[in-house]
Protein backbone atom coordinates (compact mmCIF):
# COMPACT_ATOMS: atom_id res chain seq x y z
CA UNK A 1 0.00 0.00 0.00
CA UNK A 2 2.85 2.30 1.20
CA UNK A 3 4.23 1.70 -2.11
CA UNK A 4 1.50 2.37 -4.43
CA UNK A 5 0.96 5.73 -2.52
CA UNK A 6 4.54 6.80 -3.48
CA UNK A 7 4.28 5.90 -6.68
CA UNK A 8 0.90 7.48 -7.11
CA UNK A 9 2.51 10.69 -6.01
CA UNK A 10 5.63 9.90 -7.97
CA UNK A 11 2.87 9.88 -11.23
CA UNK A 12 0.98 12.48 -10.00
CA UNK A 13 4.64 14.77 -9.66
CA UNK A 14 5.34 13.82 -12.97
CA UNK A 15 2.29 15.08 -14.71
CA UNK A 16 2.58 18.39 -12.83
CA UNK A 17 6.47 18.44 -13.50
CA UNK A 18 5.42 17.90 -17.77
CA UNK A 19 2.16 20.33 -18.08
CA UNK A 20 4.45 23.28 -15.93
CA UNK A 21 7.17 22.58 -18.52
CA UNK A 22 4.47 23.16 -21.38
CA UNK A 23 3.77 26.05 -19.73
CA UNK A 24 7.13 27.23 -19.00
CA UNK A 25 8.93 27.13 -22.52
CA UNK A 26 5.97 28.63 -23.97
CA UNK A 27 5.90 31.55 -21.90
CA UNK A 28 9.57 31.74 -21.71
CA UNK A 29 9.62 32.26 -25.45
CA UNK A 30 6.72 34.60 -25.26
CA UNK A 31 8.24 36.61 -22.58
CA UNK A 32 11.53 37.11 -24.53
CA UNK A 33 9.59 37.79 -28.08
CA UNK A 34 7.91 40.82 -26.03
CA UNK A 35 11.17 41.83 -24.37
CA UNK A 36 13.19 41.74 -27.78
CA UNK A 37 10.49 42.58 -30.30
CA UNK A 38 8.01 44.95 -28.24
CA UNK A 39 10.25 48.02 -28.70
CA UNK A 40 9.78 47.46 -32.47
CA UNK A 41 6.05 47.29 -32.56
CA UNK A 42 4.85 50.62 -33.38
CA UNK A 43 1.63 51.60 -36.05
CA UNK A 44 4.58 52.45 -38.78
CA UNK A 45 5.53 48.82 -38.55
CA UNK A 46 2.05 47.36 -39.01
CA UNK A 47 1.53 49.84 -41.88
CA UNK A 48 4.50 50.88 -43.68
CA UNK A 49 6.55 49.01 -46.41
CA UNK A 50 10.10 48.02 -45.43
CA UNK A 51 13.05 50.91 -46.10
CA UNK A 52 16.71 51.42 -45.75
CA UNK A 53 20.14 49.97 -46.60
CA UNK A 54 19.99 46.78 -46.24
CA UNK A 55 16.17 46.39 -47.20
CA UNK A 56 14.22 46.12 -43.79
CA UNK A 57 16.76 47.33 -41.67
CA UNK A 58 13.78 50.65 -41.18
CA UNK A 59 10.35 50.89 -42.18
CA UNK A 60 7.40 48.21 -41.40
CA UNK A 61 5.98 44.99 -42.27
CA UNK A 62 2.47 46.12 -43.92
CA UNK A 63 3.34 44.24 -47.31
CA UNK A 64 4.32 40.88 -45.56
CA UNK A 65 1.17 41.03 -43.12
CA UNK A 66 -0.41 41.80 -46.74
CA UNK A 67 1.25 38.35 -48.67
CA UNK A 68 0.53 36.20 -45.58
CA UNK A 69 -2.68 37.05 -45.65
CA UNK A 70 -3.11 36.69 -49.25
CA UNK A 71 -1.18 33.21 -49.12
CA UNK A 72 -3.06 31.80 -46.22
CA UNK A 73 -6.88 32.78 -47.67
CA UNK A 74 -5.65 31.00 -50.64
CA UNK A 75 -4.21 27.80 -49.60
CA UNK A 76 -7.54 27.19 -47.15
CA UNK A 77 -9.75 27.68 -50.29
CA UNK A 78 -7.51 25.61 -52.85
CA UNK A 79 -7.17 23.03 -49.69
CA UNK A 80 -10.78 23.61 -47.92
CA UNK A 81 -12.92 22.41 -50.50
CA UNK A 82 -11.13 19.04 -51.36
CA UNK A 83 -10.68 18.88 -48.01
CA UNK A 84 -13.86 18.89 -47.08
CA UNK A 85 -15.30 16.81 -49.62
CA UNK A 86 -12.91 14.33 -48.81
CA UNK A 87 -13.96 13.99 -44.90
CA UNK A 88 -17.54 13.85 -46.01
CA UNK A 89 -16.69 11.34 -47.97
CA UNK A 90 -14.73 9.36 -45.89
CA UNK A 91 -17.72 9.52 -43.04
CA UNK A 92 -20.60 9.45 -44.94
CA UNK A 93 -19.98 7.75 -48.24
CA UNK A 94 -16.76 5.13 -47.74
CA UNK A 95 -18.25 3.05 -44.73
CA UNK A 96 -17.89 -0.29 -46.65
CA UNK A 97 -15.51 0.49 -48.98
CA UNK A 98 -11.90 -0.17 -49.35
CA UNK A 99 -10.66 2.65 -51.37
CA UNK A 100 -11.70 4.30 -47.83
CA UNK A 101 -8.47 2.91 -45.97
CA UNK A 102 -6.91 4.12 -49.39
CA UNK A 103 -7.60 8.00 -48.72
CA UNK A 104 -7.02 7.69 -45.08
CA UNK A 105 -3.54 6.21 -45.50
CA UNK A 106 -2.66 8.63 -48.20
CA UNK A 107 -3.88 11.20 -45.94
CA UNK A 108 -1.90 9.95 -43.32
CA UNK A 109 1.26 10.19 -45.40
CA UNK A 110 0.45 13.45 -46.51
CA UNK A 111 0.64 14.75 -43.39
CA UNK A 112 4.27 13.24 -42.90
CA UNK A 113 5.91 14.93 -45.80
CA UNK A 114 8.53 17.47 -44.67
CA UNK A 115 7.14 20.82 -46.18
CA UNK A 116 10.35 22.17 -47.69
CA UNK A 117 9.72 18.38 -50.77
CA UNK A 118 6.21 20.06 -50.82
CA UNK A 119 7.76 23.59 -51.67
CA UNK A 120 10.21 21.80 -54.28
CA UNK A 121 7.52 20.07 -55.92
CA UNK A 122 5.44 23.02 -56.38
CA UNK A 123 8.29 24.87 -57.56
CA UNK A 124 9.40 22.18 -60.23
CA UNK A 125 5.95 21.87 -61.18
CA UNK A 126 4.57 24.98 -61.04
CA UNK A 127 6.74 27.66 -60.90
CA UNK A 128 9.28 26.01 -63.67
CA UNK A 129 7.16 23.37 -65.28
CA UNK A 130 4.20 25.17 -66.21
CA UNK A 131 6.39 28.82 -66.14
CA UNK A 132 4.21 30.41 -63.22
CA UNK A 133 7.05 31.89 -61.97
CA UNK A 134 7.90 32.52 -57.78
CA UNK A 135 3.89 33.99 -57.34
CA UNK A 136 1.40 34.16 -54.54
CA UNK A 137 -0.90 32.04 -56.68
CA UNK A 138 1.98 28.98 -56.51
CA UNK A 139 3.08 29.77 -52.91
CA UNK A 140 -0.91 29.66 -51.97
CA UNK A 141 -1.07 26.05 -53.57
CA UNK A 142 1.98 25.07 -51.97
CA UNK A 143 0.51 25.97 -48.34
CA UNK A 144 -2.95 24.36 -49.39
CA UNK A 145 -0.86 20.90 -50.36
CA UNK A 146 0.57 21.04 -46.82
CA UNK A 147 -2.65 21.70 -44.43
CA UNK A 148 -4.86 19.45 -46.73
CA UNK A 149 -4.05 16.08 -44.50
CA UNK A 150 -4.69 18.75 -41.61
CA UNK A 151 -8.16 19.91 -42.71
CA UNK A 152 -8.94 16.34 -43.78
CA UNK A 153 -8.46 15.05 -40.68
CA UNK A 154 -9.93 17.83 -38.50
CA UNK A 155 -13.02 17.58 -40.71
CA UNK A 156 -13.25 14.13 -40.60
CA UNK A 157 -12.99 14.30 -36.58
CA UNK A 158 -15.82 17.12 -36.87
CA UNK A 159 -18.20 14.67 -38.69
CA UNK A 160 -17.50 11.59 -36.75
CA UNK A 161 -17.93 13.52 -33.32
CA UNK A 162 -21.92 13.56 -34.61
CA UNK A 163 -23.70 10.99 -32.92
CA UNK A 164 -23.83 7.99 -35.04
CA UNK A 165 -27.46 7.60 -34.20
CA UNK A 166 -28.33 9.91 -36.43
CA UNK A 167 -27.15 8.43 -39.10
CA UNK A 168 -28.84 5.21 -38.81
CA UNK A 169 -32.31 7.11 -38.15
CA UNK A 170 -31.53 8.25 -41.13
CA UNK A 171 -31.31 5.32 -43.01
CA UNK A 172 -33.87 3.50 -41.26
CA UNK A 173 -36.55 6.47 -42.70
CA UNK A 174 -35.01 5.50 -45.44
CA UNK A 175 -33.35 9.32 -46.36
CA UNK A 176 -30.31 9.49 -48.59
CA UNK A 177 -27.08 10.20 -47.09
CA UNK A 178 -26.56 13.62 -48.67
CA UNK A 179 -29.77 14.83 -47.55
CA UNK A 180 -29.19 13.65 -43.54
CA UNK A 181 -25.28 15.25 -44.01
CA UNK A 182 -26.68 18.56 -45.27
CA UNK A 183 -29.76 18.53 -42.55
CA UNK A 184 -28.36 17.01 -39.27
CA UNK A 185 -24.41 16.36 -39.53
CA UNK A 186 -23.60 19.41 -40.57
CA UNK A 187 -25.35 21.70 -38.98
CA UNK A 188 -23.75 19.93 -36.02
CA UNK A 189 -20.49 20.44 -37.02
CA UNK A 190 -20.05 23.43 -38.40
CA UNK A 191 -18.34 25.13 -35.35
CA UNK A 192 -15.57 22.23 -35.35
CA UNK A 193 -14.99 22.33 -39.09
CA UNK A 194 -14.54 26.28 -38.45
CA UNK A 195 -12.23 25.77 -35.95
CA UNK A 196 -10.29 23.25 -38.12
CA UNK A 197 -9.82 25.51 -40.97
CA UNK A 198 -8.66 28.41 -38.99
CA UNK A 199 -5.97 25.89 -37.08
CA UNK A 200 -4.97 24.96 -41.00
CA UNK A 201 -4.85 28.71 -41.30
CA UNK A 202 -2.43 29.45 -38.54
CA UNK A 203 -0.18 26.56 -39.71
CA UNK A 204 0.12 27.96 -43.20
CA UNK A 205 0.38 31.29 -42.10
CA UNK A 206 3.72 30.32 -40.08
CA UNK A 207 5.10 27.58 -42.41
CA UNK A 208 8.27 28.96 -44.00
CA UNK A 209 9.71 26.67 -46.23
CA UNK A 210 7.10 25.47 -48.59
CA UNK A 211 6.67 29.63 -49.58
CA UNK A 212 10.56 30.07 -49.91
CA UNK A 213 11.24 28.86 -53.42
CA UNK A 214 7.85 29.61 -54.91
CA UNK A 215 6.16 32.72 -53.80
CA UNK A 216 8.09 34.72 -51.03
CA UNK A 217 10.44 37.54 -51.96
CA UNK A 218 12.28 40.17 -50.14
CA UNK A 219 10.56 42.79 -51.53
CA UNK A 220 7.27 43.52 -53.19
CA UNK A 221 4.20 45.70 -52.30
CA UNK A 222 2.15 42.53 -52.37
CA UNK A 223 -0.68 43.74 -54.19
CA UNK A 224 -2.26 40.57 -54.02
CA UNK A 225 -2.38 39.77 -58.05
CA UNK A 226 -2.27 36.13 -58.98
CA UNK A 227 0.64 35.66 -60.83
CA UNK A 228 3.42 38.03 -58.93
CA UNK A 229 5.69 37.27 -56.12
CA UNK A 230 4.61 38.99 -52.52
CA UNK A 231 6.29 38.97 -49.29
CA UNK A 232 5.22 36.84 -46.79
CA UNK A 233 5.78 37.27 -42.49
CA UNK A 234 7.82 34.32 -41.97
CA UNK A 235 10.03 34.44 -45.08
CA UNK A 236 10.67 38.50 -43.94
CA UNK A 237 11.65 37.15 -40.69
CA UNK A 238 14.05 35.04 -42.28
CA UNK A 239 15.89 37.15 -43.99
CA UNK A 240 16.44 39.64 -41.30
CA UNK A 241 17.76 37.25 -38.89
CA UNK A 242 19.87 35.31 -41.49
CA UNK A 243 21.36 38.21 -43.63
CA UNK A 244 21.65 40.17 -39.95
CA UNK A 245 19.63 42.94 -41.28
CA UNK A 246 18.77 44.12 -38.17
CA UNK A 247 17.84 42.14 -34.93
CA UNK A 248 15.00 44.46 -33.85
CA UNK A 249 13.02 44.41 -36.40
CA UNK A 250 13.40 40.63 -36.65
CA UNK A 251 11.70 40.07 -33.33
CA UNK A 252 9.06 42.70 -34.00
CA UNK A 253 8.11 40.63 -36.81
CA UNK A 254 8.65 37.13 -34.87
CA UNK A 255 6.24 38.53 -31.94
CA UNK A 256 3.75 39.91 -34.55
CA UNK A 257 3.66 36.69 -35.85
CA UNK A 258 3.21 34.65 -32.99
CA UNK A 259 0.16 36.82 -31.78
CA UNK A 260 -0.78 36.73 -34.99
CA UNK A 261 -1.48 32.57 -34.59
CA UNK A 262 -2.17 33.72 -30.78
CA UNK A 263 -5.36 35.28 -32.14
CA UNK A 264 -6.43 32.63 -34.55
CA UNK A 265 -5.72 29.89 -32.42
CA UNK A 266 -7.96 31.36 -29.47
CA UNK A 267 -10.81 32.45 -32.02
CA UNK A 268 -10.48 28.40 -33.63
CA UNK A 269 -11.14 27.55 -30.01
CA UNK A 270 -14.08 29.80 -29.07
CA UNK A 271 -15.76 28.49 -32.35
CA UNK A 272 -15.55 25.47 -30.89
CA UNK A 273 -16.76 26.27 -27.75
CA UNK A 274 -19.98 26.83 -30.01
CA UNK A 275 -20.35 23.09 -30.59
CA UNK A 276 -23.57 21.71 -29.21
CA UNK A 277 -25.72 24.67 -29.63
CA UNK A 278 -28.98 24.46 -32.10
CA UNK A 279 -28.18 25.39 -35.64
CA UNK A 280 -30.92 23.97 -36.76
CA UNK A 281 -33.06 26.73 -37.25
CA UNK A 282 -30.81 28.48 -39.59
CA UNK A 283 -30.18 26.03 -41.69
CA UNK A 284 -33.92 24.70 -42.37
CA UNK A 285 -34.94 25.21 -45.37
CA UNK A 286 -37.65 27.59 -45.93
CA UNK B 1 -49.73 -12.62 -45.01
CA UNK B 2 -48.43 -9.00 -45.09
CA UNK B 3 -44.40 -10.38 -44.58
CA UNK B 4 -42.69 -13.10 -44.72
CA UNK B 5 -39.47 -14.66 -44.85
CA UNK B 6 -38.20 -17.78 -46.97
CA UNK B 7 -35.04 -19.65 -46.29
CA UNK B 8 -33.99 -16.13 -45.01
CA UNK B 9 -29.64 -16.19 -43.51
CA UNK B 10 -27.43 -13.40 -42.70
CA UNK B 11 -23.98 -13.45 -41.71
CA UNK B 12 -21.44 -10.75 -40.97
CA UNK B 13 -17.86 -11.36 -42.25
CA UNK B 14 -18.53 -15.07 -43.08
CA UNK B 15 -20.08 -15.33 -39.34
CA UNK B 16 -23.65 -16.75 -39.47
CA UNK B 17 -25.85 -14.85 -37.68
CA UNK B 18 -29.30 -15.73 -38.77
CA UNK B 19 -29.94 -19.50 -40.37
CA UNK B 20 -32.44 -20.36 -42.27
CA UNK B 21 -35.95 -18.56 -40.95
CA UNK B 22 -38.94 -18.59 -42.01
CA UNK B 23 -41.63 -16.76 -40.53
CA UNK B 24 -44.74 -15.35 -41.79
CA UNK B 25 -46.61 -12.23 -40.34
CA UNK B 26 -50.01 -11.45 -40.88
CA UNK B 27 -51.52 -8.33 -41.46
CA UNK B 28 -53.08 -5.72 -38.79
CA UNK B 29 -51.51 -7.74 -36.05
CA UNK B 30 -48.62 -7.50 -33.12
CA UNK B 31 -46.20 -9.93 -33.35
CA UNK B 32 -43.60 -10.34 -30.69
CA UNK B 33 -40.17 -11.37 -31.05
CA UNK B 34 -38.35 -13.07 -27.97
CA UNK B 35 -35.59 -14.81 -27.04
CA UNK B 36 -31.58 -14.25 -25.25
CA UNK B 37 -29.47 -10.94 -25.71
CA UNK B 38 -27.28 -12.14 -28.76
CA UNK B 39 -29.89 -14.45 -30.41
CA UNK B 40 -30.12 -12.09 -33.63
CA UNK B 41 -33.03 -10.58 -32.79
CA UNK B 42 -32.06 -7.16 -33.76
CA UNK B 43 -30.14 -8.64 -36.57
CA UNK B 44 -33.28 -9.28 -37.76
CA UNK B 45 -35.06 -6.50 -37.74
CA UNK B 46 -32.83 -4.51 -38.93
CA UNK B 47 -32.38 -6.96 -41.91
CA UNK B 48 -36.14 -6.43 -42.82
CA UNK B 49 -35.84 -2.64 -42.56
CA UNK B 50 -32.68 -3.44 -44.92
CA UNK B 51 -30.06 -1.47 -42.29
CA UNK B 52 -28.37 -4.16 -41.32
CA UNK B 53 -26.71 -4.30 -44.83
CA UNK B 54 -25.14 -0.57 -44.40
CA UNK B 55 -22.67 -2.93 -41.51
CA UNK B 56 -19.27 -3.87 -43.32
CA UNK B 57 -19.25 -7.70 -44.09
CA UNK B 58 -23.01 -8.31 -44.41
CA UNK B 59 -24.23 -11.36 -46.45
CA UNK B 60 -27.87 -12.18 -46.81
CA UNK B 61 -29.14 -15.01 -48.33
CA UNK B 62 -33.06 -16.17 -48.65
CA UNK B 63 -36.02 -13.57 -48.95
CA UNK B 64 -37.56 -11.66 -47.73
CA UNK B 65 -41.31 -10.29 -49.03
CA UNK B 66 -43.31 -7.53 -48.64
CA UNK B 67 -46.70 -8.86 -49.82
CA UNK B 68 -45.50 -9.67 -53.24
CA UNK B 69 -41.98 -7.70 -53.23
CA UNK B 70 -39.43 -8.96 -52.77
CA UNK B 71 -37.27 -6.54 -50.49
CA UNK B 72 -33.87 -7.21 -51.67
CA UNK B 73 -34.72 -7.41 -55.00
CA UNK B 74 -35.58 -3.85 -55.00
CA UNK B 75 -33.33 -1.00 -56.57
CA UNK B 76 -35.19 1.42 -54.32
CA UNK B 77 -33.85 0.99 -50.76
CA UNK B 78 -35.17 4.13 -49.43
CA UNK B 79 -38.50 3.45 -50.39
CA UNK B 80 -38.21 0.25 -48.72
CA UNK B 81 -37.10 1.05 -45.64
CA UNK B 82 -39.89 3.60 -45.56
CA UNK B 83 -42.59 0.73 -45.77
CA UNK B 84 -41.15 -1.08 -42.97
CA UNK B 85 -40.59 1.37 -40.58
CA UNK B 86 -37.70 0.90 -37.19
CA UNK B 87 -37.82 2.68 -34.25
CA UNK B 88 -34.63 2.01 -31.71
CA UNK B 89 -34.07 0.97 -28.12
CA UNK B 90 -32.43 4.55 -27.59
CA UNK B 91 -34.83 6.97 -28.78
CA UNK B 92 -33.20 10.06 -31.17
CA UNK B 93 -34.19 12.93 -30.79
CA UNK B 94 -32.88 14.72 -34.35
CA UNK B 95 -31.18 18.06 -33.31
CA UNK B 96 -34.46 20.09 -34.47
CA UNK B 97 -38.10 20.89 -33.59
CA UNK B 98 -40.54 19.04 -32.27
CA UNK B 99 -42.41 19.22 -35.56
CA UNK B 100 -39.47 19.11 -37.60
CA UNK B 101 -38.28 15.61 -36.16
CA UNK B 102 -42.06 14.07 -37.11
CA UNK B 103 -41.88 15.66 -40.44
CA UNK B 104 -38.55 14.73 -41.08
CA UNK B 105 -39.08 11.40 -43.58
CA UNK B 106 -42.52 13.28 -45.16
CA UNK B 107 -40.47 16.25 -46.01
CA UNK B 108 -37.71 14.43 -47.41
CA UNK B 109 -40.31 12.92 -49.49
CA UNK B 110 -40.93 16.17 -50.97
CA UNK B 111 -43.63 17.50 -49.42
CA UNK B 112 -43.94 20.85 -49.08
CA UNK B 113 -47.26 22.30 -48.59
CA UNK B 114 -47.10 23.66 -44.84
CA UNK B 115 -50.94 22.74 -44.23
CA UNK B 116 -50.38 19.28 -45.23
CA UNK B 117 -46.95 19.07 -43.41
CA UNK B 118 -48.82 20.60 -40.10
CA UNK B 119 -51.67 17.78 -40.51
CA UNK B 120 -49.48 15.24 -40.58
CA UNK B 121 -47.49 16.64 -37.83
CA UNK B 122 -51.16 16.72 -35.36
CA UNK B 123 -52.54 13.55 -36.96
CA UNK B 124 -48.98 11.87 -35.91
CA UNK B 125 -48.66 13.02 -32.87
CA UNK B 126 -51.81 12.55 -31.52
CA UNK B 127 -51.99 8.88 -33.13
CA UNK B 128 -49.72 8.08 -30.33
CA UNK B 129 -50.65 10.57 -28.05
CA UNK B 130 -48.30 12.63 -27.53
CA UNK B 131 -50.19 15.97 -28.89
CA UNK B 132 -51.75 17.34 -25.52
CA UNK B 133 -48.53 17.06 -23.48
CA UNK B 134 -46.61 18.87 -27.07
CA UNK B 135 -49.25 21.29 -28.65
CA UNK B 136 -47.73 24.28 -26.75
CA UNK B 137 -44.12 23.41 -27.57
CA UNK B 138 -44.02 22.32 -31.02
CA UNK B 139 -41.16 24.23 -31.93
CA UNK B 140 -38.96 23.84 -28.94
CA UNK B 141 -35.84 20.98 -29.47
CA UNK B 142 -37.24 17.66 -29.31
CA UNK B 143 -34.35 16.44 -26.96
CA UNK B 144 -36.03 18.29 -24.22
CA UNK B 145 -38.91 15.78 -24.25
CA UNK B 146 -38.71 13.19 -21.61
CA UNK B 147 -37.59 9.56 -22.38
CA UNK B 148 -41.12 7.95 -22.75
CA UNK B 149 -42.37 11.16 -24.69
CA UNK B 150 -39.02 10.53 -26.88
CA UNK B 151 -39.60 7.00 -27.85
CA UNK B 152 -43.71 8.13 -28.99
CA UNK B 153 -42.28 10.90 -30.79
CA UNK B 154 -39.94 8.49 -32.77
CA UNK B 155 -42.79 6.23 -33.53
CA UNK B 156 -44.98 9.34 -34.75
CA UNK B 157 -41.64 9.95 -36.89
CA UNK B 158 -41.84 6.53 -38.22
CA UNK B 159 -45.60 6.13 -38.85
CA UNK B 160 -45.41 9.93 -40.42
CA UNK B 161 -44.06 7.94 -43.43
CA UNK B 162 -47.08 6.01 -43.95
CA UNK B 163 -45.24 2.51 -43.31
CA UNK B 164 -47.31 -0.97 -43.97
CA UNK B 165 -45.11 -2.41 -40.90
CA UNK B 166 -43.70 -1.45 -38.14
CA UNK B 167 -40.37 -2.93 -36.23
CA UNK B 168 -39.91 -2.08 -32.71
CA UNK B 169 -36.64 -2.64 -30.86
CA UNK B 170 -37.12 -3.27 -27.58
CA UNK B 171 -38.70 0.16 -27.53
CA UNK B 172 -39.61 0.51 -23.66
CA UNK B 173 -36.34 -0.76 -22.47
CA UNK B 174 -35.05 2.27 -21.00
CA UNK B 175 -38.71 3.34 -19.95
CA UNK B 176 -40.12 3.73 -16.81
CA UNK B 177 -43.73 1.29 -16.34
CA UNK B 178 -46.42 4.22 -16.87
CA UNK B 179 -44.46 5.18 -20.22
CA UNK B 180 -43.82 1.40 -21.34
CA UNK B 181 -47.57 0.82 -20.28
CA UNK B 182 -48.28 3.90 -22.73
CA UNK B 183 -46.63 2.60 -25.69
CA UNK B 184 -47.95 -0.63 -25.23
CA UNK B 185 -51.45 0.49 -25.47
CA UNK B 186 -50.42 2.68 -28.65
CA UNK B 187 -49.20 -0.51 -30.74
CA UNK B 188 -52.40 -2.06 -29.87
CA UNK B 189 -54.19 0.75 -31.22
CA UNK B 190 -51.68 1.16 -34.25
CA UNK B 191 -52.16 -2.75 -35.21
CA UNK B 192 -56.09 -1.29 -36.49
CA UNK B 193 -53.72 0.14 -39.38
CA UNK B 194 -50.66 -1.35 -39.45
CA UNK B 195 -48.54 -4.82 -39.12
CA UNK B 196 -46.19 -3.99 -36.21
CA UNK B 197 -43.13 -6.83 -34.73
CA UNK B 198 -41.84 -5.97 -31.15
CA UNK B 199 -38.42 -7.63 -30.55
CA UNK B 200 -38.30 -7.60 -26.42
CA UNK B 201 -36.68 -8.97 -23.37
CA UNK B 202 -39.72 -8.27 -21.34
CA UNK B 203 -42.19 -11.71 -21.84
CA UNK B 204 -44.99 -10.11 -19.74
CA UNK B 205 -45.05 -7.43 -22.34
CA UNK B 206 -45.41 -9.74 -25.03
CA UNK B 207 -48.65 -11.51 -23.43
CA UNK B 208 -49.52 -8.28 -23.20
CA UNK B 209 -49.82 -7.20 -26.69
CA UNK B 210 -49.01 -9.88 -28.91
CA UNK B 211 -51.46 -12.18 -30.93
CA UNK B 212 -48.56 -13.85 -31.81
CA UNK B 213 -44.91 -14.56 -30.72
CA UNK B 214 -41.65 -15.78 -32.19
CA UNK B 215 -39.13 -17.21 -29.29
CA UNK B 216 -35.54 -17.12 -31.21
CA UNK B 217 -32.21 -19.15 -29.94
CA UNK B 218 -28.33 -18.89 -31.36
CA UNK B 219 -29.76 -17.13 -34.81
CA UNK B 220 -32.93 -19.80 -35.06
CA UNK B 221 -36.00 -19.54 -34.90
CA UNK B 222 -37.25 -22.24 -32.01
CA UNK B 223 -41.00 -22.03 -32.59
CA UNK B 224 -44.01 -19.38 -33.50
CA UNK B 225 -47.20 -19.28 -32.75
CA UNK B 226 -49.87 -18.12 -30.81
CA UNK B 227 -49.38 -15.90 -27.79
CA UNK B 228 -51.84 -17.75 -25.48
CA UNK B 229 -50.59 -21.22 -26.72
CA UNK B 230 -46.86 -20.09 -26.74
CA UNK B 231 -47.13 -19.53 -22.65
CA UNK B 232 -49.13 -21.93 -21.91
CA UNK B 233 -48.25 -25.11 -23.75
CA UNK B 234 -45.25 -24.65 -26.18
CA UNK B 235 -44.20 -27.17 -28.54
CA UNK B 236 -40.46 -27.34 -27.72
CA UNK B 237 -38.56 -27.90 -24.63
CA UNK B 238 -36.05 -24.72 -25.20
CA UNK B 239 -39.35 -22.84 -25.77
CA UNK B 240 -40.45 -24.19 -22.49
CA UNK B 241 -36.84 -23.79 -20.65
CA UNK B 242 -37.40 -20.01 -21.86
CA UNK B 243 -40.63 -19.25 -21.00
CA UNK B 244 -41.26 -20.89 -17.39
Amino acid sequence: MIIRRYLDFIWLSLFWASGLLILLVLSAMLAYLIWRGGPALSLEFLTASPRGIPLGAQGGVYPAIKGTFYLVLIAVVTAGIPGIITAIYLTEYGMQSSLKEIVNLTVQCMAGIPSIITGLFVYAFLVVQLKWGMCLMAGGIALGIMVLPVIVLTTRDAFLAVDNNYRWLGASLGVSRGYMFLRVILPQSVPAVLSGLLLAMGYAAGATAPIMVTAAVISSNSSGAWFEPVMALPYHLYILFSEHTSMDKAYGTALLLVLLLLVVNIIALWIRSWQGRDFHNDFRPK
Amino acid sequence: MTLGLNNFYVSYNNKLILQDINLAFQEKTVSAIVGPSGCGKTTLLRSINRTAELESGFRCNGEIMLYSVNIYQTKDVGSIRRRIGLVFQQPVALPMSITENVIFGVRYCGEKNKNCLQEINEQCLRRVALWNEVKDKLKRPARELSGGQLQRLSIARAIAVRPDVLLLDEPCSSLDPASTHMIEDLLVDLAQELTIIIVTHNLIQAKRIAQETVFMLDGQVVEKGPTEIMFSNPDKNETRDYFF
